[in-house]
């Protein structure tokens, strides 16, 4: 079997973290991450929740290093994680935080008491074997698992580095707004950085003050991750930025407008990414400037009868994209919008039948149905649903619910009604869903 | 009261469909309570910066005592305002 080394540099006193101010060189990352693997619980599968991104980091190759595959989940509802129990059956979680976590074995991470790095050797890593499993939605709306190998993985982090410059910024520090346990920041956050030597700072900061004081901590050239909402967040505040190189934004699509303020206030070039959890990203453009993507070199689209598949090398195999686009030239195309079924909030994706099965297997709910409104102006949109129920009232569903589902995804409001309006053949019309949306707002 | 003033000024921000008066000073507001999440937070931090002219900061020491509750954020927010 072929194997790929665990990150470019071999040096080992690279700076390949930033913890607290405080560099971190490669040979303490190695050194703490074999230490936690000597703690480690023996079973196969271990879910990484680790929220400070150099633990996750740690946790990552600690997996590796003790032939554990590294499981991401979907989201931190207790059901996923039930879910996940009853996929695999030696599975446990590794956590930085006191969060409960139903009754799923833990591994609270430790932060090792610091002594001198001894150089370590750079683990190899075997290229084919699936390391990492993450979840989309998929078009069936049942979270899906996904296997990367890291073979994908280190490939993908190259092409993305390419057409981000990155061999001219291999001294980049990264901050990132975004978990690692998603694919974006996953591939952002933990994969360029290994690819390229870059450095990346352990903080995840949430509001527009904070990404900025994070940012300060690291040196120049730095590299800001982040999505539309952070973004505007930082715009809106009129917040002073450090200086970055360029902003990489995804999740989901970031309005021109509002990425040429950014530049303009910011002073840097604001990037955005294309791509999904099965194929990782696959095309960039720069939203100021131009309005077609820009596939990433080696990925080829072609039509078949309602979708676009998508091949590259580096992808075990072709994959069918849900969302509906137009090639404009070989390599470039521009969105045209997602499956109707498909909901995207805060970039997580969900599809609305599955959703609605949920409501409506609760115990108590006669009927339900969820419904996404028109957007609020310049906000996340947000889903609502209509319920009907005898028994619970609007609280007691929404607490059944945050049991089941990302909280991304809870209805904003909830509404008891007395019927949905169904037609005929059972059908809910989306405009009839749409005046029934009117008249509950209405009686507020 | 600023409590009560802040406790409208979620629910409308958030689109909540609760009573101003229902909410418990002292619950959470995050995951449990009004089980508010990060993308809350940050329309919740645009709302505030806007009524009370200062911005919220999650990596200040006390960030988990400044969303523990409604209490505890009022409070936050009559010590840092500047309007």
């Amino acid at each position: 079997m072929s194997h790929l080394p665990l990150i470019t540099s071999a040096d080992p006193e690279r700076i390949v973290a930033w913890r607290n101010n405080e560099p971190c060189s490669l040979s303490r990352l190695l050194m703490d991450a074999k230490t936690l693997a000597g703690q480690l619980p023996d079973r196969s599968c271990l879910i990484n929740l680790c929220e400070n991104r150099y633990r996750f980091l740690v946790g990552l190759i600690a997996g590796i290093l003790k032939g554990q595959k590294t499981v991401l989940p979907p989201g931190r509802a207790n059901e996923d994680l039930k879910r996940l129990q009853q996929r695999y059956e030696s599975i446990y979680c590794l956590t930085d935080t006191d969060t409960r976590l139903g009754d799923i074995e833990i591994h609270r991470y430790v932060d090792p008491i610091s002594s001198d790095p001894v150089e370590q050797a750079t683990p190899e890593v075997p290229s084919a074997k699936p390391l990492i499993e993450l979840f989309t939605s998929g078009s069936t709306g049942k979270a899906t698992p996904q296997q990367k190998s890291w073979g994908t993985l280190w490939e993908g982090a190259r092409l993305t580095g390419v057409r981000l410059g990155l061999d001219n910024l291999t001294q980049a520090a990264v901050l990132a707004t975004v978990p690692p346990q998603h694919m974006f920041g996953l591939e952002a956050s933990i994969l360029l950085p290994l690819r390229w030597g870059l450095s990346v700072s352990s903080e995840q900061p949430l509001f527009a003050a904070d990404i900025a004081a994070s940012l300060e901590k690291l040196p120049a050239p730095r590299i800001l991750i982040t999505t539309p909402l952070h973004l505007r967040n930082c715009v809106e505040e009129g917040i002073k930025l450090p200086q970055t190189a360029f902003i990489l934004s995804a999740t989901s699509t970031l309005s021109p407008t509002l990425a040429a303020q950014a530049e303009k206030l910011f002073d840097t070039q604001v990037l955005e990414i294309y791509g999904s959890t099965e194929t990782g990203a696959i095309a960039t453009r720069r939203p100021a400037l131009e309005s077609d993507w820009s596939l990433l070199p080696g990925i080829t689209l072609n039509q078949e009868t309602k979708a676009w598949r998508v091949t590259a090398a580096h992808l075990a195999e072709s994959i069918l994209l849900s969302d509906h686009l137009k090639k404009t030239s070989e390599h470039h195309f521009i969105l045209l919008g997602r499956d109707s079924d498909m909901v995207k909030i805060a970039g997580k994706r969900a599809s609305l039948e599955d959703l609605n099965l949920r409501l409506q297997s609760l115990d108590g709910v006669e009927d339900g149905v969820f419904f996404l409104p028109g957007r609020r102006s310049a906000s996340v949109p947000r889903l609502t649903a209509f319920v009907v129920s005898n028994i619970l009232d609007e609280q007691e569903i929404a607490q059944a619910l945050r049991e089941q589902l990302d909280p991304a995804f809870l209805p904003r409001p909830l509404f008891i009604v007395d019927r949905l309006p169904r037609n005929a053949t059972g059908k809910l019309p989306q405009s009839a869903l749409v005046a029934l949306f009117k008249q509950c707002g209405a009686k507020q | 009261m600023l409590e009560n003033e802040v406790a409208t000024l979620i629910i409308e921000t958030l689109n909540l469909r609760v009573d101003p008066s229902s909410i418990d000073p002292q619950a959470p507001l995050f995951t449990e309570g009004l089980g508010l999440d990060s993308i809350d937070a940050l329309e919740l931090a645009m709302s505030i910066s806007k009524k009370y002219g200062f911005q919220l900061r999650s990596n200040d020491e006390n960030n988990a005592n400044i969303f523990a509750s409604l209490s505890s954020l009022s409070k936050h927010i009559e010590s840092c305002r500047t309007t």
